[in-house]
């Protein structure tokens, strides 16, 4: 019991905080694709939404070439910052966050795109620079579409599985979330602390969505 | 304040923008069909397009400069912006939209002040409310108060009306007046209506196919129109000023000189000054002196022909009956009659034909 009130509050944590890494560049890059036109748009775009088409295994493997002990990422956080990143939670950060990235830069590019583009035109005439508009006009009127997307990656990263178990490992304490602590607990038998720890994720991921769709449907202020 | 529009050229596709155009005067009307490139040009002015060659100044500053690589953004531009729906910011207040356009620098300025314009659009009441719950002339209020709130040296009102019925319409016209003189900015009404033209503004540009057309004095552009294309997009229309002289119910008399119509206008109190009466050309009938016994047309005056002018099937003829009256009549008809310059006729016309607009 124990055991799983340490791994929930884990994986929630992991997934909050992998979610405010990725909402400011989120966000930005939701905006840049909603509203400019820049060399390498496409490149970009496809770039993104990688880690939805490939499997997240994949995805996996390419963050352990990146971040691993000889990886240039993992050589450059080790030099700057004397941290190791692979086989730490940090690597569950780090995959949920790519992981989850996709989902909310496309909320935010949708969300971005509902903001009529005459409010921001008329906004701009009335006085005020690009960024007083994105602040005061479009990030307030995109805001349900922004909270929704943040909550749909939220939601993604307590489920991750396949990135994680790829650069995280499974080490009891350190790096197991709820969706490796099922699998690991299969794999030792211990059938009922995985139906235990189902019962979370299936509550969570409930909520999670529940909310997000609460969100959305919610009727504009 | 003069608007100059020098070389402005615009390819989009199939349609294509090209204006040279000198744009002066308190009420500047922007006229022309839908798709004549109207919104386009507006768009240009403040900054929200960029055309692709041309110079746009306003006055002395240079706000568009293609050429010179001169692209002055929206903000930096001093030019106010009401497009059609009027574009408030619905995540705001009246309040909050209006404090929107307050410039931190213009906080002296009195003339522009929140409480003024205010003030002047009758909109004190509705400051705490939503703009969703608005009806659509108080938005239009409203869009046309944030505005002016933000000190512009120009105010581009595109189809301000256009979504409004026609009694809302009536009912803002004399805002839109009050705005013009009491603020003494210039404004660029776009509008394809002649009664909005005709109620405010001093000259008028017909736009048709991205091409100006015609520049002029509003009432010169109705009764003169350049060319064939321009009379058939704001069709002829005799537009002059009058005196009322009263009336009763719907029904009003006025008198252009010693000339007396009788028109239908809302409530216009006698010794109403700056009212304009129009009549469409083709709403003109002729007929031969001595022959308007029994006939229901309130309005029947014996006047001289002036001048004919062949336009396609149909002739415009000009006539003296105390004041300068145009009528469209088909050559057939012409021949019938035997008009030439000269000759006796007498004009006929329905009161419902003679428009009253009043422009105070």
């Amino acid at each position: 019991m124990e055991d799983l009130t340490h791994v929930t509050l884990f994986t929630l944590g992991v997934a909050l905080l992998s979610t405010l890494l990725i909402l400011p560049p989120g966000v930005a890059l939701g905006w840049l694709l909603a509203r400019r036109r820049w060399p390498g748009k496409v490149v970009v775009e496809t770039l993104v939404a990688l880690p939805l088409v490939i499997p997240p295994v994949a995805t996996g493997l390419v963050l352990l070439k990146l971040f691993g002990r000889r990886g240039p990422l993992g050589v450059l956080v080790q030099n700057v910052f004397g941290v190791e990143i692979i086989f730490t939670w940090k690597a569950v950060v780090i995959a949920t966050a790519v992981m989850s990235f996709p989902l909310l830069v496309r909320s935010a590019r949708v969300a971005f795109e509902e903001v009529p583009q005459r409010l921001e035109g008329v906004a701009r005439t009335l006085g005020a620079g690009p960024w007083r508009v994105f602040f005061s006009i479009s990030l307030p009127l995109a805001k349900r579409g922004l909270l929704a997307g943040s909550v749909l990656a939220f939601a993604r990263a307590l489920g991750e599985f396949g990135a994680t178990v790829m650069i995280a490992g499974m080490i009891p304490g350190e790096t197991i979330t709820l969706a490796l602590g099922i699998y690991h607990e299969v794999q030792l038998g211990n059938d009922s602390a995985a139906l235990g720890l189902l019962g979370v994720s299936v509550a969570l991921a409930f909520g999670a969505v529940a909310l997000s769709e609460w969100l959305l449907r919610r009727k504009s202020p | 304040m003069k608007l100059l529009l020098q070389g402005v050229r615009l390819n989009a596709g199939i349609f294509s923008l090209q204006i040279d155009a000198e744009l002066g005067g308190r009420v500047t009307g922007l006229f022309g069909v839908s798709g004549s490139g109207k919104s386009t040009l507006v768009e240009i002015i403040a900054g929200l397009r960029r055309p692709d060659a041309g110079v746009v100044k306003l006055g002395e500053d240079v706000l568009t400069d293609v050429a010179r690589g001169v692209h002055r953004p929206p903000e930096a531009r001093g030019v106010g912006f009401v497009p059609q729906d009027g574009a408030l910011f619905p995540h705001l207040s009246v309040d909050g939209n209006l404090r929107f356009a307050e410039r931190r620098g213009n906080a002296a300025n009195k003339v522009f002040s929140r409480e003024n314009v205010c003030k002047l659009l009758g909109i004190e009441v509705l400051l705490a409310r939503r703009p969703a719950t608005l009806s659509g002339g108080e938005r239009q209020r409203v869009a046309i108060a944030r505005a002016l709130v933000s000190a512009p040296k120009l105010l581009l009102l595109d189809e301000p009306l256009a979504a409004l019925d026609a009694e809302r319409k009536a009912a803002i016209l004399p805002y839109l007046q009050r705005v013009r003189d009491e603020f003494g900015v210039p404004v660029l009404y776009v509008s394809h209506v002649p009664q909005e033209m005709l109620a405010l503004c001093d000259d008028m540009a017909v736009l048709a196919d991205g091409r100006l057309l015609h520049h002029g004095p509003v009432e010169e552009v109705f009764r003169r129109p350049a060319s064939p294309a321009v009379a058939r997009i704001v069709g002829v229309e005799t537009v002059v000023p009058v005196r009322v002289l009263g009336g009763e119910g719907e029904l009003v008399a006025v008198s252009v000189g010693k000339t007396r119509l009788t028109g239908l206008g809302d409530q216009l109190p006698a010794g109403t000054a700056d009212v304009l009466v129009s009549i469409r050309a083709e709403d003109v009938l002729l007929v031969n002196p001595g022959s308007a016994a029994g006939v229901s047309a309130r309005n029947r005056l014996s006047c001289t022909v002036t001048a004919l002018f062949t336009e396609g099937a149909t002739v415009r003829v000009e006539l003296d009956c105390g004041f300068a009256l145009t009528a469209l009549l088909t050559r057939q008809a012409v021949a019938e009659l035997q008009l030439a310059p000269g000759r006796e006729v007498m004009a006929l016309v329905k009161a419902p034909s003679v428009h009253l607009i009043a422009r105070g």
